[in-house]
């Protein structure tokens, strides 16, 4: 598969109808603008909520430690910031590492079951089972089997965004277009060709798709095994500031998660944008996202 | 041009269903001679298509039935035949120019190699400045003429189009009947072209093969002996619509034998 993106070369074949019309010369909104359509509503939401809690506290007098103002959790999160830093590039880096052992784990899983059809049968079921164990009661025996190490982090990040991953990319090859095939087949493309040229390229937008799900879940699932025990991380940092009674570091933790998880997030379009440069321009020249 | 170039000899096809044995080819029997053009016209569901695919090879005619290749047997094999299916089939995720080397890339043809083979069709097929566009952007024409191009650059010694105008307005299909006979007349395709369209199969072949209803028969092997190139304007010569005439007499009277 090739990825190129230089621009498309705008002269007209004479012999040839009008093409449609390019998504660049069609008028529209600048980019600033666009952007701030599409981000304006959510940060409004979050603005007005944040100051709907700041007046509750104000109004109520609720105690700090139960429930502290945002902008006190603002403050005391920036006097911690070199806690909060220290600790969240640590998670940061266990979602990673786990993220990328999920990856490889459910394309190696993916493309096994695409080529071995009676594997699909075999081991679909045993997927839609890993998805069901609940973390919450499996997390705590990762620790007392593997410590406080990197493997359990892992494992737990393994377990929570396989699944999805997997799925995605299974189905993704699954659906790749059977009269496509079939025209692979006459030229007498080999099921390998078949795999490269049309059924991996294909399954691509359903593996953002799945990628997006997964890199949320991961990050939640680091959290989560760090909660039970480690030696850093936002997870234990949360842990040990609750036993506390700093709640409101707790929340600061909670916001930088949330950041961080919004960042991974934005990632994942970033490297669709890169690997699929197909991708956005089908949507620009008005083609709705097509069957493969 | 040498009469036998491609030879069915007695090509059946049988398929097992849940609710018995379904014939849909029944011994067809024809021989097309090298650079020809040959449309093959039938009700729908006649078997049309799987005739195409024991022709490139994607199905095997049932035991007695033969493809034959200059001599030589080449039922069920691939490699022989390009083939162009109704839908476009571009894949979106390759460019125009991308997509066209698609049956070279399959061969093992190196990429430079192939892109140059590609590249030098581009201004007949009009498609000239599209190399780097992606499907999307291109009208469902140019579509059509890009999924033409991937078929002929893969240089094959048949080349068979099941219905290739069948998506399009009628205005475009017109562009591109007139277009492809030009570009047919330049090169030395050997043609079968699957259509649903009489004027399109006279306009275009020199020979228009008559399908039986299911299963499928050679009900007549009619010639076109128009001289070339033919222009528009013989759509409405009375030579061009007496063939027309008789065609439409055969496709819409239920043939003896056939189910009518």
């Amino acid at each position: 598969m090739t990825i190129r993106s230089e621009p498309v070369i705008h002269t007209a074949a004479s012999p040839a109808p009008d093409p449609v019309l390019r998504a660049e010369q069609r008028p529209g909104p600048s980019r600033t603008r666009r952007l701030l359509r599409t981000v304006g509503p959510a940060l409004l939401v979050v603005l007005l909520l944040l100051v709907a809690w700041q007046v509750a506290v104000q109004l109520t007098g609720v105690r700090p430690q139960i429930l502290p103002s945002p902008v006190r959790v603002v403050q005391q999160g920036w006097l911690s910031r070199d806690d909060l830093t220290r600790h969240g590039l640590s998670t940061l880096g266990v979602t990673l590492i786990g993220f990328a052992v999920s990856l490889v784990v459910s394309w190696a899983v993916a493309m096994t079951v695409d080529f071995v059809p009676w594997l699909h049968r075999a081991l679909v079921p045993l997927l839609v089972g890993s998805q069901t164990l609940p973390i919450i009661a499996i997390a705590p025996l990762m620790i007392i089997w593997f410590g406080f190490g990197l493997l359990p982090k892992v494992l737990v990040i393994v377990l929570a965004t396989f699944f999805p991953v997997a799925i995605g990319l299974i189905e993704g090859f699954a659906n790749a277009d059977r009269e496509t095939g079939r025209l692979l087949a006459s030229m007498g493309a080999s099921r390998w060709q078949q795999f490269r040229y049309l059924r991996l390229p294909g399954a691509l937008p359903r593996f953002f798709t799945a990628l997006r799900i997964g890199i949320t879940y991961a990050v939640v699932a680091a959290i989560f095994a760090e909660y039970v025990g480690a030696t850093s991380g936002l997870g234990i940092y949360m842990s040990m500031q609750k036993n506390s009674f700093r709640t409101d570091l707790v929340l600061a933790a909670v916001f930088v998660t949330a950041a961080l998880s919004i960042a991974l997030f934005l990632l994942t379009y970033v490297v669709e944008r890169l690997v699929c440069p197909w991708h956005k321009r089908s949507i620009d020249a008005g083609a709705g996202p097509r069957d493969v | 041009m040498s009469d036998d170039y491609l030879r069915l000899r007695g090509v059946s096809k049988t398929f097992g269903t849940p609710t018995g044995p379904l014939p849909v080819l029944d011994g067809i029997d024809t021989t097309i001679g090298r650079g020809e053009f040959i449309a093959v016209i039938g009700p729908s569901g006649c078997g049309k298509s799987t005739l195409f695919n024991v022709l490139t090879g994607l199905a095997a005619p049932d035991g007695g039935g033969r493809v034959e290749l200059a001599g030589a047997d080449i039922s069920g094999t691939v490699g022989h035949c390009a083939y162009m299916p109704q839908r476009d089939l571009l894949m979106p995720w390759r460019t125009i120019l991308d997509n066209t080397v698609l049956g070279l890339d399959v061969q093992g043809v190196p990429r430079t190699d192939a892109r140059r083979r590609a590249a030098a069709l581009f201004a007949q097929f009009g498609l000239d400045g599209f190399e780097n566009a992606y499907p999307a952007e291109l009208s469902g024409g140019m579509r059509q003429r890009a999924a033409l191009l991937r078929t002929v650059v893969q240089d094959k010694e048949i080349v068979a189009l099941d219905e290739p105008f069948g998506a399009l307005d009628s205005l475009t299909r017109t562009d591109l009947q007139a277009w492809l006979q030009g570009v047919w007349q330049q090169h030395d395709w050997t043609v079968l072209m699957i259509t649903h369209d009489i004027r399109e199969a006279i306009y275009l072949a020199d020979r228009v093969l008559v399908l039986s209803p299911r299963p499928a028969r050679i009900v007549r092997d009619l010639a076109v002996p128009l001289p070339r190139p033919r222009d528009l304007g013989l759509l409405t010569a009375p030579e061009f619509v007496a063939l027309e005439a008789q065609l439409l007499e055969l496709l819409h009277t239920p043939a003896p034998g056939g189910l009518g």
